[in-house]
């Protein structure tokens, strides 16, 4: 019994930060984009514009549930979910500190992987149901592009897991009680930072939804919540996205005792998406052509020897 | 003549070898090539003087000649191997000064000018490139006259190009704007404040470069021409059928200029047809249909419930019983609908039955193969022209401008063999001195053509009738009197010799006197001429109204209005009549009326503006003006022309549309007892559908496609626009209405459109709204549109003409009644301004009547012991007239000359008739 | 090979150096001061020649300067200015409606510059908003002006040549006395 309220408090808890986590993610990025403009952003709702997120969340909600007639109805709502249910799904392995985590997979690191493969569908199916152009050239390009990152993503995390001779993320963590990952997998590191970004669709590998030539590419044709949900759903694998290479690079919750180990958790996954947020302020979009030949023919071969490398250092 | 037959030479213009017809002048040939050389004083029509300077060339001796020699393009004809260059830096820098010199005086007042956006000066300022006014001096001002109502008068705008004297005196014979002053402070105007008498005085407005004179209605409500929602037009007001471009905005007809067509107006406009508009923009216009159901309150209603209404007068009285009265003011289209309603039988013409006789031997003169009318153009190349019983200038001015012109030929024929060109106007005009070449007038009451005239006589309408064929007979070498006395005899003596030397004859007459003999005495006239000349025969008639033409050739000669009120008075069963723009009262007197009226149950009337037929009527049904419908009108030579909408009216529908919305309801109503004519109109959907059943009528409509394209012309996929690319206002027009645009109507009967998207420039003569090319804003950008300068235009003059060749024989003379003591033969006096009910709307042209009184040979008044000015009181049946008496001695005795006011108690259509004259009392002051 | 192998050492050196460069230039701007004018609660600088609001401006003697010479309609690359012309007794021009569509107006001045009598001229009042789109449809008493606004001492009818409000010809600036046509002088 007790057991199970522990549980049911972590898994309503982490569930609820994940979710605000995103929420409070969008206000944040659009006053750091702000800042690093030379602007203000969002700064008039509540304190310092915080309840921007409020503002919005009660403009979403007011809005019409639309769905185009000419869309396919069932797939057009599923859509959204799915983009909002493999993302949650994923986090649900990620240890953030000892006994807090929702559930400790001995395969978690292959459930995270599975989880975010996933995704493809949710946008491929919102792409598909919306019968609309802008949004069917975002679907394949978001297919073609998670199918080749996907790839070297997986490649880049073996080089970890051989070192740590595991695929639970806790002992993982545990492993790099002696060193993070970080150092001696830092081309690892660096291929799963990009594939990261690349799945979470975020620039500069935004190509699916390039406003510029697509509008919004996959999601032209949605608004109101099935909006929120595709848009809750990308901060929230933001967030996963920088947890996960907290735990598997930088030592999770691991950190000198005077502090918590979920602060130690929380400050460097909050680093990681400051980082992944300048990075969109600062980088320009590359042509489709160059995404794909960037990941063919440079983080495929990359991952490939690193995991070569890895290996043989391993064996000697 | 056309450009193959003519020799042609070559020239070379800027190092490019062209070539040009021989004969011309330079500047011609270099405007014919769609070169832009700037020029004021040279006009199409009016020939060179050359006395602006702004037509500077540089001409060269030969190919090794690098310096040349600065000629006026105007002024020099061109010749084979003639080297000229338009670029060349001394004619430029020539060409600048001069029109910086021109402009030193020329007023800061663009922006308050009404010529501003559409002035030659302007253009011409810019092609020479001067921008600067270097001279600072003070610049001359003038005062200005109050030229009437319809042209205004600005004089500092003057450049002294002497284009408006030498239009109207020389072109148009007027004599009442003059150049004064000398040095360079001539001064154009009148002696003294007051209205131009000329009836061509509307001219002025384009032919001046600037805006010296400008169009005063239009000034009152003005707007830049850019800003014109405009169409093609054929002037309704006369059966000239001139071409005309009518300019409209916020759905009220601005102004009307001339369109250019090669063969029937040329340049210019009369004064009619340029201010008659405005009846269209009249708030007494009905605007819905009013329907009076038997002993209740009219009640204005809807088109649909008033077909409604109309449809149940056919079910109840039969369609047998339901009369029609077509216009020949209205659309061949509108006539042939109404005509398709009610059949053959039942379709009677608004044409007295002289009229519709006289109108008739018109038509069938002109069918035939030994006899040729001439156009308009065609009569300026006359040399000899009798003209019988009309008062051309009253009823036709254009065609008396033509007239004009033809006068001079002998002039210019005298002057070649001394070789001087025809276009040296004033070397052509001082060889010619007073010699012209014939116009005899033989009129009654008058001919304001007397002044170019070798022989002008007055006689009554049947003496005119006798003298055309004793003149006939005399050139045939007969001798007959046919009852004339002997002084006229003289004078057919005199005529005879005047025409002997001629080479292309030209009778003209016309149906105003109302004498079918006389239409055929012309015919028979021309016949002879022709064999005594040796030349073919070309006659000329002037017919009462626009469509006089197209109504004959749906109407049976003798169905006209005496036979229509036989036929109500006869009629057993009630009936309804359809009147169509036509004030039918009008033609009757009271009695008339009185007794027709209990035998009408209905009376339907499909009309533009309220009068005394419509105001009897049970059934009012409001029908579209000339400038905002499309139909075919067809003039005195049997040209079929079309006109377009304007601007699309708010709730009015042509009048055709509401036929065929009646043809379908009746179809639908009861389908077994429809003809097959009311089927066919009920299939018509658009103006391209009704004008497809018309082609269908017969021979004589063989060409009728191409009188102008149909609906689904494009080009590059695009409608023509009315508007032009910079038309403004389109967001804010009735943004104080409701702030969201007004979806722009669609036209579906033209191949206009009511916006501005599309090609200003065409191929297809008969559809151009206005015309502009780059760089050439005014009229005179007219030179881009013509095949060849004052030739066709680009694609054909549009139009067509439909007669062909059909059989006659002669009418045996009809000596009207010898009036007795109390009478006097009463005959109609052509009046320009009020005889044609639409035009007399115009404020501006009814302040230029003259006063209405009836004219007589001072003898006949002395018989009846009458002074000038005596009040006499004219009857004729049931109407009487009361006059004052105006006493003229060129009138024939025991005649009076009664105005042919259209709303005047004793209707034109029944005169010429004997009616009583009685002298009304003397007030007492 | 070993060129080959240097060459493209180099250009991922290059390319990374580039991208880290990028990432520092952009994240130093945390610390730089932010460009934004809080309007409303700061009124921002607005240069004289700024384009808000048009008006319709007044000549020196207090006449209305437009002539209703559909210049600036014309212009007008919204078409959101229709006027009409009207002509008082004394033979001056005069617009008879003047409107403005503001919900159309993309404040470009070109009206401004085509304007041959400085009658409309924008204003530095950019406040125009509205609920009703209807109402941003500025008739000619919204639009008209007390004062003569830029050019205060421009009159267009004194310099026209014209004889309006009673002025007799030849009576403005740099105009010789009216031609006397009777004269032979010389």
């Amino acid at each position: 019994m007790h057991t199970a309220l522990i549980q049911l408090i972590n898994v309503v808890a982490i569930l609820l930060f994940v979710v605000f986590g995103a929420a409070l993610l969008t206000w944040v990025e659009r006053r750091l984009l702000g800042i690093w403009q030379d602007r203000y952003g969002p700064n008039r709702v509540g304190p310092l514009g915080s309840l921007q997120i409020v503002a919005d969340m009660i403009k979403l909600l007011m809005k019409q549930d639309w769905v185009p007639p000419f869309a396919d109805r069932l797939v057009f709502i599923v859509a959204p979910a799915i983009a909002m249910f493999v993302v949650v799904a994923a986090f649900a392995v990620i240890p953030m500190a000892p006994g807090i985590g929702v559930i400790d997979l001995n395969i978690g690191l292959l459930f995270f992987l599975a989880m975010t493969s996933l995704g493809v569908y949710a946008v491929m199916f919102g792409a598909y149901a919306s019968d609309n152009k802008y949004a069917l050239l975002g679907g394949l390009r978001a297919a073609a592009q998670m199918v080749s990152y996907e790839v070297f993503m997986g490649l880049s995390l073996m080089g970890v897991v051989m070192l740590a001779g595991s695929f639970n993320l806790r002992e993982l963590v545990l492993a790099q009680a002696d060193g993070w990952f970080i150092v001696p997998q830092f081309v690892g590191f660096m291929i799963f930072f990009v594939a990261g970004i690349a799945e979470s669709h975020r620039t500069p590998f935004d190509l699916p939804e390039a406003e510029h030539e697509l509008t919004a590419g996959f999601h032209t044709e949605y608004s109101g919540m099935k909006f929120a949900m595709f848009f809750l759903g990308e901060y929230v694998s933001v967030l996963m996205t920088a947890a996960m290479i907290t735990v598997l690079f930088l030592g999770g919750w691991l950190g000198p005792a005077w502090l918590p180990p979920l602060f130690w958790f929380l400050l460097k996954t909050t680093l990681l998406v400051l980082s992944m947020i300048l990075i969109r302020g600062a980088l320009p979009r590359p042509r489709y052509d160059q995404l794909m030949a960037f990941g063919w023919k440079v983080m495929l071969p990359l991952a490939l020897i690193n995991l070569l490398a890895t290996g043989a250092l391993k064996l000697m | 003549m056309n450009a193959d037959t003519q020799a042609l030479v070559t020239i070379k213009v800027d190092n490019q070898d062209y070539k040009v017809k021989a004969g011309s002048n330079l500047l011609e040939a270099c405007l014919g090539l769609a070169k832009d050389l700037p020029y004021f004083c040279w006009h199409p029509a009016m020939g060179s003087v050359g006395s602006c300077r702004q037509c500077a060339v540089q001409v060269f001796a030969d190919q090794d000649d690098t310096r040349g020699r600065m000629v006026m393009a105007c002024m020099t004809p061109v010749s084979e191997g003639l080297i000229v260059s338009l670029e060349h830096q001394q004619a430029k820098q020539f060409r600048q000064q001069c029109i910086e010199v021109t402009m030193a005086n020329h007023p800061h007042d663009c922006p308050v000018c009404e010529e501003g956006g559409e002035c030659h000066l302007q253009d011409m300022t810019l092609q020479s490139g001067h921008s600067l006014r270097r001279y600072k001096g003070a610049k001359k001002t003038y005062n200005n006259q109050n030229l009437g109502p319809c042209v205004g008068h600005e004089m500092n705008r003057c450049i002294s190009c002497y284009r408006c004297v030498r239009f109207y005196q020389d072109y148009a014979g007027g004599d009442d704007l003059v150049t004064l002053g000398s040095r360079e402070n001539v001064y154009f105007g009148r002696h003294e404040d007051g209205c131009l008498d000329s009836y061509f005085s509307g001219n002025l407005v384009e032919v001046c470069p600037t805006g010296v004179f400008y169009d005063k209605p239009f000034s009152d409500s003005y707007n830049r021409k850019w800003d014109l929602q405009s169409a093609p037009s054929i002037c309704g007001h006369c059966s000239v059928g001139c071409n005309m471009s009518v300019g409209s905005r916020q759905g009220k007809v601005k102004r009307v200029t001339n369109r250019y067509h090669g063969q029937v107006n040329g340049y210019f406009l009369c004064d009619r047809g340029r201010y008659g508009y405005s009846y269209s923009n009249s708030d007494q216009r009905l605007q819905q249909c009013q329907v009076t159901p038997a002993n209740s309150a009219m009640v204005t209603t809807d088109y649909a419930a008033t077909v409604d209404y109309v449809g149940q007068i056919f079910t109840e009285l039969g369609a047998q019983n339901v009369l029609a009265l077509g216009s020949p003011n209205a659309s061949l289209e509108d006539n042939f609908a109404l005509r398709s309603l009610v059949g053959k039988d039942n379709f009677y013409g608004a044409v007295s039955s002289n009229q519709s006789l006289a109108q008739s031997r018109v038509t069938q003169h002109l069918q035939r193969k030994d006899i040729y009318t001439p156009s308009l153009k065609q009569i300026e190349q006359a040399d000899g022209i009798i003209i019988l019983g009309e008062d051309l200038l009253n009823s036709a001015p254009r065609m008396a401008l033509s007239v004009r012109q033809a006068s001079g030929n002998l002039g210019r024929e005298q002057a070649a063999e001394v070789g001087i060109a025809s276009w040296q106007d004033e070397s052509v005009r001082i060889h010619a001195q007073n010699r012209r070449s014939p116009i005899i007038c033989v009129t009654c009451g008058g001919s304001e053509l007397a002044d170019i005239s070798a022989l002008s006589l007055q006689l009554t309408p049947a003496q005119i009738t006798s003298f055309a064929l004793a003149l006939a007979s005399h050139l045939a070498g007969q001798t007959a009197s046919h009852g004339l006395s002997a002084e006229v005899m003289q004078q057919v003596q005199q005529a005879a010799e005047l025409l002997a030397g001629v080479k292309q004859p030209l009778v003209i007459s016309g149906t105003s006197t109302n004498q079918p003999a006389l239409i055929d005495a012309a015919a028979e006239l021309s016949l002879s001429l022709g064999t005594a000349t040796h030349s073919r025969a070309w006659l000329s008639y002037s017919l009462s109204a626009s469509n006089s033409m197209g109504l004959s050739l749906l109407q049976d000669e003798a169905q006209h209005l005496g036979q229509l009120q036989a036929r109500i008075s006869s009629s057993q069963e009630p009936l309804a009549l359809m009147v169509l723009q036509t004030d039918w009262h009008a033609f009757l007197d009271p009695a008339e009326i009185a007794s027709v009226q209990p035998k009408l149950q209905h009376l339907i009337v499909l009309d533009q503006l309220p009068n005394n037929t419509s105001r009897a009527a049970d059934v009012v049904i409001p029908c579209a003006s000339i400038h905002e419908s499309e139909g075919t009108l067809v003039n005195h030579e049997g040209r079929a022309q079309r006109y377009f909408a304007a601007y699309e009216p708010a709730n009015l529908q042509p009048a055709w549309r509401s036929m065929a919305y009646l043809a379908r309801w009746l179809t639908a109503q009861q389908p077994d007892v429809c003809t097959y004519g009311q089927q066919a109109l009920a299939q018509c959907q658009q103006f391209d559908d009704i004008s497809q059943l018309v082609g269908q009528l017969g021979p004589v409509f063989s060409r009728w496609q191409e009188v102008a394209p149909t609906a689904d012309f494009r080009i590059a996929g695009m409608k023509i626009p009315r508007q032009s690319h910079r038309y403004s206002g389109r967001t804010s027009i009735y943004a104080h209405i409701n702030v969201s645009e007004r979806k722009q109507p669609v036209d579906q009967d033209s191949a206009l459109a009511y916006t501005m998207e599309g090609s200003p420039v065409n191929p297809a003569a008969a559809l151009i709204p206005q015309v502009w090319s780059p760089g050439w804003n005014s009229n005179e950008a007219i030179n881009k549109f013509q095949a060849e300068i004052d030739g066709p235009l680009k694609g054909g003059d549009p139009g067509i003409r439909l007669l062909g060749d059909g059989d006659w024989q002669l009418l045996p003379l009809t000596n009207p009644p010898a009036p007795d003591k109390e009478a006097l033969l009463g005959v109609s006096q052509s009046r320009l301004f009020d005889n044609e009910p639409l035009s007399a709307m115009a404020s501006a042209l009814r302040q230029r009547c003259p006063p209405a009184m009836a004219g007589m040979h001072p003898d006949t008044a002395s018989q009846w012991g009458l002074q000038p000015g005596d009040q006499v009181s004219v009857g004729l049946g049931d109407s009487q007239w009361q006059l004052a008496v105006t006493l003229d001695g060129a009138i024939p005795p025991q005649i009076i000359l009664l105005p042919a006011q259209w709303h005047a108690p004793i209707h034109t259509s029944r005169l010429p008739a004997v009616v009583t004259v009685k002298p009304c009392p003397q007030e007492a002051t | 090979m070993l060129q080959r192998v240097l060459h493209i050492s180099y250009l991922i050196w290059d390319y990374l150096y580039s991208n880290l460069l990028t990432l520092w230039t952009v994240a130093s701007h945390t610390f730089s001061k932010a460009d934004t004018v809080e309007y409303p609660d700061q009124m921002p600088y607005l240069a004289p020649r700024f384009r808000g609001r048009i008006v319709l401006t007044r000549d020196p003697s207090g006449e209305e300067r437009c002539v209703a010479c559909n210049l600036c309609a014309s212009a007008c690359p919204t078409d959101c200015i229709a006027l009409q012309k009207t002509e008082d007794e004394t033979g001056r021009w005069s617009a008879e409606y003047f409107r403005i569509n503001f919900s159309r107006c993309v404040f470009c001045g070109l009206c401004e510059e085509a304007c041959p009598t400085y009658a409309i001229q924008l204003t530095q009042d950019f406040e125009l908003a509205e609920y009703q789109r209807q109402n941003l449809v500025y008739e000619k008493h919204h639009l008209l002006i007390d004062g003569p606004g830029k050019h205060p001492d421009y009159s267009f009818y004194e310099l026209s040549g014209k004889a309006v409000s009673g002025r007799a010809k030849g009576a403005g600036k740099l105009e010789a006395p009216p031609v006397d046509v009777k004269s032979l002088l010389p």
